[in-house]
């Protein structure tokens, strides 16, 4: 009896689901968006993070193209002898030589590869799923000999961008000089992203374009185990020999805090998206509860029951996830260039930039959005499994459930915050830790807001309430009434303000930090660099002109490179400076003069980034590939930097000539003597480096600081997208919220209408209740917010990149979220308070 | 159709008088329409009582609905103090009934949110009435219906009887011309319900307004001056019948 009953009822109640659904597009419409949105930003940043990551190895293994192991030379590069007597003295035969540079096309900046042809179908040939260049590469020499012109090799789809056809001349950019090639030959390479954005050119040719003869960078070597070691040992100093799959992991692993930090973000819009999931199922419960009461009493069991308002969640999940799913893999073809470029100024040169759709990212999303709607939706069922038949849900019910729980969840919530406090304290933890641990404070922190949105209410009621009308009584206390629905709106509201509260603080917290690190750092007025580093040298006649000049008061000179470490090629900068090399307010700490320390005991000064990744300190050393074979140098101080998070070491000029052979200088600064009108100056010193404007660029000190600031702005603006789509979800749920919230009370208006009370007055009665909910929302943000500021600054910043960052009290953040939080909550009132006031008193006094 | 007797000669304002034409009103659509008021007929005036009878779903709550402007007729008129409400705009419509009527809903409808005190006042505030005056009059109104010391309790916490008769003040507390009451002791023992009427029939004749009463007791039609019924949608008047 029992089992052919509760069947039947099943299939009634299904059919009540639909017929919910179709009565209530609304409420379902809003709840899946909010699932399409939050599965969307999973993706998209996924698939941005996916794609940048393969990017970067792609990147890298079309340097190293399939090698197994490489040659590096120091910063002039490896004589080409070396090559030669490897191959021929030594036997490598699968070994071939390669020369990089950059160059421009067309205004884009493209890689220049130089390669040994016949060595590199050698080496290919030992790993044939490299970029099965040979074929096209065979045929660059003859096709030169003919035609007596440099010729290069593209991608299909490289020339295809650049709109070149074979044969055609184009013209490369090489550091300002302009050199003419013909495309020999397009290929079509077997991963197209590959081989994106790279000019091929044999390997004299790039020597000749790069102007850089007799010189290799480095040499790609196909090796067996045993023969590692000879080789070692048989290399001249200045050179080392690298396992390219171990440095490409390292290399790799330096941006992995990075994408942590997006996807964490996204994290954040399923939180979000799983406060909407809980209102809305709420909703469809309550708005069914006569006819869930009915099959209740039918015979319908509770675990059915729950397990129908479950599954109804979970197609609309799927429906709208699959929507998501899409959006998120258009939005992340955007967002994968802001992270490109991210990575490309942070790490380490992209030229990869295409877009490689991962179907894991994919997945991802859409079952952690199937996750939260389950996990979400079970609350609800729950909820309305449990009563008793008769009673199944009546509004009242539910809501005097949550009050009776409101303590527990405060207490709960406090509890978890404080546990992620206490986590955050752990002095050693991981960047998970500290998200994990950060998710802990958030969760527990919108437990807490229902409980705090009353006791807020209950004290405005207490000072301001006799003051009030009874109408502006009655929005005042509806929302502690509607405590479920109001609760959750306030708490995904005030959740979004304090992720763009704590975002906003952080950014401006380190954008002032670096605004005023530029300040203390940019030593001189004038700020002189080569174009190339790796190629080009400002000119000794120059700096021997310009150091004797009376328009010179001082001259700063650095030479910038990469050198080889034990942690992988880090950046060094040698400075020759008449004032000390760092300015005491940029010092963390340092040995007893340091100063003269740098010069007499060989040490070098080491980055923030550089110390808190490798647990350097000063007192402890380094060792350095030099021209003459590994040197170790010793730490003397730490100093902040901004511009690398990989790292900086700082060294005395004389001290880099001595262990380098290279006599280049990158770069110099010069200051204004005093009583000089800087406007002058500047034309001036200008007017005698026009000779040489092929090579140097220069920039004051000012223009230096607006370049480093729009470097910074480009690097955040992924965070800024992230911060405003989170905002949108919360918007998202606030307004079906207050939705559900005004429905409910469509008797209620409908009485008022009824009684007189016109619809200005009834639209300014609802908007009063979901601006006070704004406000109210806005409030609990800012303390929040500076709470996640704080722990993204000190915790998050901190294991992911390693930099020290001052706080800073961004006002302009506070308001913007406060003036965003009432403005949302007035904005999602709209709808709802409209309707209320177009209601018919005699419709709405019915629906009973 | 035969008219009451002489209103009571109003001493300061003119007399409220409402009349209905040729009413009709219909729900539904295209074809499973279903006529519910069908050319009715009506005339009362303040001072009146009249009590409407007829079966569940023959109409009497839409007629209320019509008599107090909260819903609008098919076709037909319904004339106030000689005017056609339908040529009113939503504002006028909003302020007749703000000014004129008072309702008492068969299930109450009391505003959750606000306190016994507060519904009651809520009506006088919409009326413009403020501050001490306001305290004064909900007062008045709440010591007449005998719930002075309720009156800072929120409806979830009063019976069903002290409901009613908060739902009752609140109809009367503006002074409206026009009461109508749909079931108004529906809810309640025999008792309370006379006590209820009672109360109602002592402060509508106080304001001289126009009762409107929806009702299946006899008692309450017993007290009521004109006794009608509605059937297949019109209305009928029950002369003689208790007139005792
Ligand atoms: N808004 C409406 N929509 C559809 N039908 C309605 C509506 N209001 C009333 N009715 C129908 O009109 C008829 C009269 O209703 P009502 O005036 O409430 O009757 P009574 O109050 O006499 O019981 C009933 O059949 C009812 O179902
Ligand atoms: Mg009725």
């Amino acid at each position: 009896m029992t089992m052919p009953m509760s069947l039947k009822s099943v299939s009634l109640l299904h059919r009540s689901s639909w017929g919910y659904l179709r009565r209530h597009p609304w409420q379902t419409g809003l709840m899946g968006l909010g699932i399409a949105l939050a599965v969307a930003m999973v993706v998209a940043v996924d698939v941005a993070n996916a794609s940048a990551r393969r990017a970067f190895a792609l990147t890298l293994e079309s340097v190293t193209a399939g090698a197994s192991h490489q040659i590096l030379g120091g910063p002039s590069g490896i004589d080409e002898r070396i090559y030669t007597s490897l191959r021929t003295d030594l036997g490598f035969r699968s070994s071939a030589p390669v020369i990089r540079g950059r160059v421009r096309v067309q205004g884009r900046t493209l890689i220049l590869l130089g390669t040994d042809p016949f060595s590199e179908v050698a080496l290919n040939g030992v790993q044939p799923d490299s970029l099965a260049l040979a074929d096209a590469k065979v045929r660059i020499n003859p096709i030169r000999v003919l035609l007596q012109q440099p010729s290069v090799v593209l991608s299909q789809q490289t020339a295809q961008q650049l709109g070149l056809k074979s044969s055609e001349s184009f013209n490369l950019d090489i550091d300002g000089a302009i050199k003419s090639v013909v495309l020999a030959a397009t290929f079509e390479a077997d991963n197209a992203a590959a081989a994106e954005g790279l000019v091929f050119a044999d390997m004299s040719t790039a020597q000749w374009l790069l102007g850089r003869f007799g010189v290799i960078d480095s040499i790609d070597l196909h090796l067996q185990n045993d023969e590692v070691e000879p080789l070692r040992e048989w290399l001249p100093a200045g050179l080392t020999l690298i396992d390219t799959g171990n440095r490409q992991q390292r290399l790799m692993q330096m941006s992995a805090a990075f994408h942590h930090n997006l996807t964490a973000m996204s994290l954040l819009a399923l939180l979000v998206a799983a406060l909407l999931i809980v209102n809305t199922v709420t909703f469809s419960v309550l708005k069914r509860r006569t006819s869930l009461g009915i099959l209740r009493s039918l015979g319908v069991t509770r675990s059915e029951l729950i397990r129908l308002i479950c599954i109804e969640t979970l197609i609309v999940a799927v429906v709208f996830g699959v929507l998501g799913c899409a959006f998120g893999v258009a939005l992340g073809q955007v967002l994968v260039r802001f992270v490109s470029g991210t990575i490309s100024d942070l790490y380490f040169h992209l030229h990869v930039t295409a877009f490689l759709l991962d179907y894991r990212s994919i997945a991802k999303g859409f079952v952690l959005g199937l996750g939260t709607a389950f996990i979400s939706s079970l609350v609800p069922a729950w909820e309305a499994g449990k009563s008793l038949p008769v009673q199944v849900l009546q509004r009242s019910v539910v809501e005097s459930g949550w009050h009776r729980r409101l303590p527990w969840m405060l207490l709960f919530g406090a509890v978890l915050a404080a546990l992620g406090s206490a986590w955050l304290q752990w002095p050693s933890g991981s960047l998970w830790g500290g998200f994990a641990a950060l998710g802990l404070q958030v969760v527990g922190f919108c437990l807490c807001i229902p409980a705090l949105l009353m006791l807020l209410v209950k004290l405005i009621m207490a000072v301001f309430g006799y003051g009030f009308g009874i109408s502006t009584r009655m929005a005042v206390r509806g929302i502690a009434r509607g405590v479920s629905r109001s609760g959750l709106a306030v708490a995904a509201l005030a959740l979004a303000l304090s992720v763009t509260v704590g975002v906003g603080v952080m950014i401006g917290s380190f954008r002032q930090t670096v605004i005023h690190w530029l300040e203390q750092s940019l030593q001189g007025d004038m700020h002189i660099s080569v174009r190339n580093r790796n190629t080009q040298s400002v000119p000794a006649d120059l700096i021997d002109d310009l150091r004797h000049s009376a328009e010179v008061f001082q001259l700063r000179q650095i030479r910038r490179t990469l050198v080889e470490t034990q942690f992988g090629p880090l950046r060094l900068m040698a400075v020759a400076s008449p004032t000390p090399l760092v300015t005491p307010e940029l010092i963390m700490a340092s040995e007893a003069n340091w100063q003269t320390r740098l010069q007499e005991d060989e040490g070098v000064m080491i980055s923030e980034t550089l110390a808190y990744h490798r647990s350097l300190s000063s007192g402890d050393s380094i060792t350095l590939l030099t021209d003459v074979g590994e040197k170790t140098f010793s730490v003397l101080g730490v100093f902040y930097d901004y511009t690398s998070s990989r790292g900086l070491l700082l060294m005395d000029d004389q001290v880099y000539r001595q262990w380098w052979r290279d006599q280049r200088v990158t770069a110099i600064s010069l200051s204004r003597p005093p009583n000089v009108s800087a406007e002058l100056w500047h034309q001036r010193v200008a007017e005698r480096l026009v000779p040489y404007s092929e090579t140097l660029q220069w920039h004051s000190s000012e223009g230096i600081r607006t370049l480093s600031l729009a470097l910074f702005d480009r690097t955040f603006t992924i965070t800024q997208a992230l911060r405003l789509l989170v905002i949108v979800v919360a918007m998202v749920a606030i307004i079906s919220a207050l939705l559900a919230l005004q429905l409910e009370r469509q008797q209620q208006y409908a009485l008022l209408r009824a009684m007189g009370m016109k619809p200005g007055q009834l639209m300014a009665m609802v908007l009063t209740e979901t601006g006070l909910m704004g406000l109210v929302a806005a409030l609990l943000a800012m303390p929040m917010g500076v709470v996640m500021a704080d722990v993204l600054i000190d915790v998050i910043n901190r294991r992911s990149f390693g930099w020290s960052i001052q706080f800073y009290w961004a006002w302009e953040t506070f308001l913007q979220a406060f003036a965003l939080g009432i403005l949302s909550a007035l904005v999602a009132g709209l709808y709802p308070a409209w309707r209320a006031a177009r209601l018919q008193p005699a419709n709405g006094l019915r629906e009973q | 159709m035969t008219t009451a007797e002489d209103p009571q000669p109003s001493n300061t304002e003119p007399a409220f008088q409402i009349e209905l034409r040729r009413l009709e009103k219909s729900y539904g659509q295209g074809r499973v329409r279903r006529s519910v008021l069908n050319g009715l007929d009506f005339q009362a005036q303040a001072g009146q009582t009249v009590a409407l009878l007829g079966r569940s779903g023959s109409g009497k709550s839409t007629l209320l609905n019509l008599l107090a402007g909260i819903d609008q007729p098919d076709a037909g008129e319904v004339l106030v103090n000689g005017r056609h409400q339908s040529h009113l705009t939503d504002s006028e419509r909003t302020d007749f009934r703000r000014r004129q009527v008072g309702f008492i809903y068969q299930s109450f409808l009391l505003i959750p949110t606000l306190t016994a005190f507060e519904n009651i006042a809520l009506v006088l505030e919409l009326n413009d009435v403020r501050g001490g005056e306001l305290k004064r009059r909900t007062a008045t109104m709440l010591d007449d219906i005998g719930l002075s010391d309720r009156g800072g309790s929120y409806p979830d916490q009063l019976s069903g009887g002290e409901q009613q008769r908060i739902a009752i003040a609140r109809a009367l507390v503006h002074r409206p011309k026009l009461v109508l009451a749909d079931e108004p002791t529906g809810n309640l023992d025999e008792d309370s319900g006379r006590s209820m009427l009672a109360l109602m029939h002592s402060l509508v004749s106080q304001q001289h307004g126009l009762l409107v009463m929806v009702t299946h007791s006899l008692a309450v039609a017993r007290s009521a001056e004109r006794v009608l019924t509605l059937e297949q949608g019109k209305l009928f008047e029950r002369e003689g019948e208790f007139a005792w």
